[in-house]
């Protein structure tokens, strides 16, 4: 419940930023070479918005009445909102959305869309302002990385799902609304589904590896506490050097002729092996580095979990004569659970998108084109980043649905 | 009095400031050390000469170059100027975004009559010339004098035809038991390698001239067998053995074919006592084709070129004869001049000589598109024999009707 008498400013605000919005209704919102009214928009063509507007007033002054902030905020966000995304609202617009057409657009935009753009930021400064100051702090402290989440990850994402519906050119103009098409192409495109085989080749191969190794080497720095401090910072080397300046020094490693790794194994007697040229065992081979890189970094959460289990628990379990490996088995795993969780469920989404590596080591040959670099592949040398972002799409749904199943499967084991 | 002073002040202030502005030219290219200190130098010369223009050259890393003009393009912030691939230069032009040159600084029947076909066929588009030559390169056989006298062949006589280029590869590839240690032919299916062999026996690929898509010929066959039986068959050289290029440079590998700019990479970063010399491609042992597919980039004007006849003229500066004679010396990038080619200076030169000879016989690749297909030839066809022993044959009609699917998705849009 709001108290709008108290707050003068705010009242003068929203009477102000509701009679902007209303006069600008009157204005012209766009003065190119052909003059747009409020009422020449409208949402797929269908649902015009000079109603829209109207609605959203009425509700606006309803909420107002009875005093509900949060609905008086979403309503002065939508009125925002609304005013922002008229560019996308006139069908011939939309087949010359660069980038550049956004600044050509404030170019013709009229004073209604101007003087209505005003109106709604005073509605909802005027909204925020009765929010208690207690209540509304946190939410301003975290609105810079909210815009920066929102545009720069949420907007891209529900981005690629409209254009996943469109054969889409990033150069042509013209981009036409395809339907599911680009769905039923990803579903039956070999490559496609030959890549996504590699992904979870990759992924079956880092994940379990890197889980038990960080695990193990967590549990001997927390064992042995001299130079805990040392191996920490050896360990979480690789993971802070960058993956290209990696992926170059073990493209020299794996070198069939001079590379160090098969003078390793010509000491044991062993056939050189072309490591990163074998279909066979090159995605093998990058597992390996992928693993190497990135234990440091599960050392320090399994770490982080290790120095929270109570020693109290640890000492009780000396005095019953717990053996090492039963503390290990009863207590530390157990307790362990939230960052073994963790560090299961964001390797499987690392390892799923895996490029970098890829990119710079084997640039997808050898049989190790995976999903990412493939939808990459698609989209930048293509072209066709109407099909690149249906693949990324069902690539997203595949992950959605195993981290669902993880962390299901792992509430269960836990409940256990 | 004092308020005519200060429209006097404004005026002429204005005035000033509007003499000072320089026309700017924003210059994209991708980058290699030689070529960024050459086009400096080249766009220091051409402002002192032209004092109104300022050359703005951004040269970017070769593997972020497409990722960055496509984005640059897309979001409609590009360059004035570029370089792209002369293969993407039919559907740039279909998406509107580059425009013709100037005709006062270069028409399409002048450049038709000063460069050679191959170089300059992409180029032109509907009689008009859309983009001058550059970064023009054909495959040629560098070989090494030392290792073909270790195995008793004359060091003067690189191999004339296929039949030879196979003995002399045989004779040249050493085995320590199951080791390869020497090659005769480095191979790795680089497809302008691919496309020249099958060139050579006799293949045309396109259906017709007015239609962009590729048809199967036996002769495409002749030339993918010719290199897969060489690796899987014959044994000149084997995947385990490593990057042709570093086979090479260590003199562990006899053979190998190549762009004539390898010629500045072999001479920096080798073995100190690498020899090498260069050759024309062997010939098909019945057809006599010598062919060597040229690829290169264009040098463009971007639509939204706010000065098209200062840049065009900017262009023209850099792909001139004088530059292109500088281009070759410094980068290996080969001219496409008819009057640089036939140039006296290089023609005693044994290394530049046989490189600058194989433009005689150059022809374009049947490459089209941004995607460049014919990467197809190696992904789908050559890689699919050598690493997953499928039948050549169809792993080649595998990768046309995908070259084909491509170029349907790419031109059908027209």
């Amino acid at each position: 419940m709001v108290e709008l008498s108290n707050n003068s400013l705010s009242k003068i605000l929203i009477a102000a930023g509701l009679i902007l919005i209303i006069l600008s209704f009157f204005l012209p919102y766009a003065s190119g070479e052909v003059v747009y009214r409020v009422v020449d928009f409208s949402f797929w063509g269908a649902v015009n918005l000079l109603p829209v507007y109207i609605v959203l007033l009425c509700l606006f002054a309803l909420f107002l009445a009875i005093g509900k902030i949060s609905f008086l905020l979403g309503t002065a966000v939508s009125l925002l909102v609304l005013n922002i995304t008229i560019i996308f609202m006139r069908t011939e617009w939309q087949e010359v959305l660069r980038s550049k057409f956004f600044l050509d657009f404030l170019g013709i935009a009229g004073y209604g869309w101007w003087i209505s753009l005003m109106g709604s930021v005073a509605v909802l400064v005027a909204v925020v302002k009765l929010i208690p100051d207690k209540k509304r702090a946190p939410y301003l402290f975290i609105l810079p990385s909210l815009f920066g989440v929102f545009f720069l990850t949420f907007f891209p994402a529900m981005f690629a799902f409209f254009i996943s519906f469109h054969r889409w050119n990033i150069l042509v103009p013209n981009k036409p609304f395809v339907g599911l098409a680009n769905f039923r192409k990803a579903f039956t495109d070999e490559y496609f589904l030959r890549s996504l085989w590699i992904s979870f080749k990759y992924a079956l191969g880092v994940i379990p590896a890197k889980i038990v190794i960080s695990f193990f080497f967590a549990l001997l720095i927390y064992s042995i506490p001299k130079f805990k401090s040392v191996f920490r910072v050896i360990y979480f080397l690789p993971a802070v050097t960058s993956v290209v300046a990696i992926s170059v020094i073990w493209t020299w490693i794996y070198h069939p002729y001079y590379g160090v790794a098969n003078y390793l194994i010509s000491l044991f007697g062993a056939e050189p092996i072309n490591w990163l040229g074998n279909p066979e065992i090159a995605i093998w081979s990058v597992v390996l580095v992928s693993v190497w890189r990135s234990v440091g970094y599960s050392i320090i959460i399994f770490l982080a979990g290790l120095n929270n289990i109570p020693r109290i628990i640890l000492e009780a379990s000396d005095i019953d004569g717990a053996t090492r490996w039963q503390k290990v088995k009863n207590i530390i795993i157990p307790l362990m659970k939230p960052s073994l969780v963790f560090v299961f469920i964001t390797s499987t989404i690392g390892a799923i998108q895996v490029f970098t590596e890829i990119y710079m080591m084997t640039g997808g040959n050898a049989d190790t084109k995976t999903a990412v670099f493939y939808i990459w592949q698609t989209g930048f040398n293509k072209l066709q980043m109407g099909y690149a972002s249906s693949m990324s799409i069902v690539l997203f749904a595949i992950i959605l649905v195993i981290t669902l199943v993880q962390m299901r499967v792992t509430k269960i084991f836990k409940e256990e | 009095m004092r308020k005519r002073v200060m429209i006097l002040f404004v005026a002429s202030l204005l005035l000033i400031t509007s003499a000072m502005a320089k026309t700017t030219i924003v210059h994209w290219m991708h980058h290699s050390p030689s070529r960024a200190m050459i086009i400096m130098e080249m766009a220091s010369e051409f402002m002192n000469e032209n004092p109104d223009v300022e050359i703005k050259v951004q040269t970017i890393p070769y593997s972020e170059y497409k990722t960055k003009l496509l984005a640059a393009l897309a979001a409609g912030s590009g360059p004035d100027v570029a370089q792209i691939p002369a293969t993407a230069m039919e559907e740039f032009f279909g998406y509107g975004l580059i425009r013709p040159m100037t005709e006062s600084v270069a028409t399409a029947e002048e450049m038709r009559e000063k460069c050679i076909d191959a170089a300059i066929d992409k180029l032109i588009i509907d009689g008009q010339l859309y983009g001058f030559p550059t970064d023009v390169q054909t495959i040629v056989l560098f070989y090494n004098p030392y290792l073909f006298e270790q195995a008793g062949l004359d060091p003067y006589s690189p191999p004339q035809d296929w039949t030879e280029l196979l003995e002399y590869a045989k004779e040249l590839t050493i085995w320590e038991g199951n080791k390869m240690v020497q090659s005769g032919l480095g191979i790795e299916g680089y497809e302008p390698v691919i496309e020249s062999f099958m060139r050579q026996a006799g293949a045309t690929f396109l259906v017709s001239d007015q239609e962009i898509k590729i048809k199967y010929e036996d002769a495409q066959l002749e030339g993918l067998k010719f290199l897969t039986d060489a690796v899987l068959k014959h044994k000149v050289y084997v995947p385990e053995f490593g990057s042709r290029w570093t086979g090479f440079r260590q003199i562990k590998e006899a053979m190998v074919f190549g762009h004539g700019a390898m010629v500045g990479s072999f001479q920096v970063g080798s073995h100190p006592d690498l020899e090498f010399r260069t050759a024309l491609p062997p010939a098909h042992p019945e057809t006599g084709n010598r062919s060597s597919v040229l690829t290169s980039w264009a040098l463009v004007l971007m639509s939204d070129c706010r000065t098209p006849e200062i840049a065009s003229k900017w262009l023209a500066f850099i792909s001139s004869p004088e530059a292109q004679k500088l281009w070759f010396k410094d980068t290996g990038e080969l001219p496409s001049y008819l009057s640089v080619i036939s140039d006296p200076e290089f023609a005693d030169d044994p290394l530049l000589s046989p490189i600058l000879d194989s433009l005689n016989y150059a022809v374009p690749t049947f490459s089209a598109g941004w995607g460049n297909p014919a990467a197809l030839l190696r992904e789908t066809a050559y890689n699919s024999v050598i690493n997953k022993g499928a039948d050549p044959e169809e792993a080649l009609k595998k990768a046309i009707n995908e070259i084909n699917q491509y170029l349907e998705e790419t031109f059908g849009i027209f």
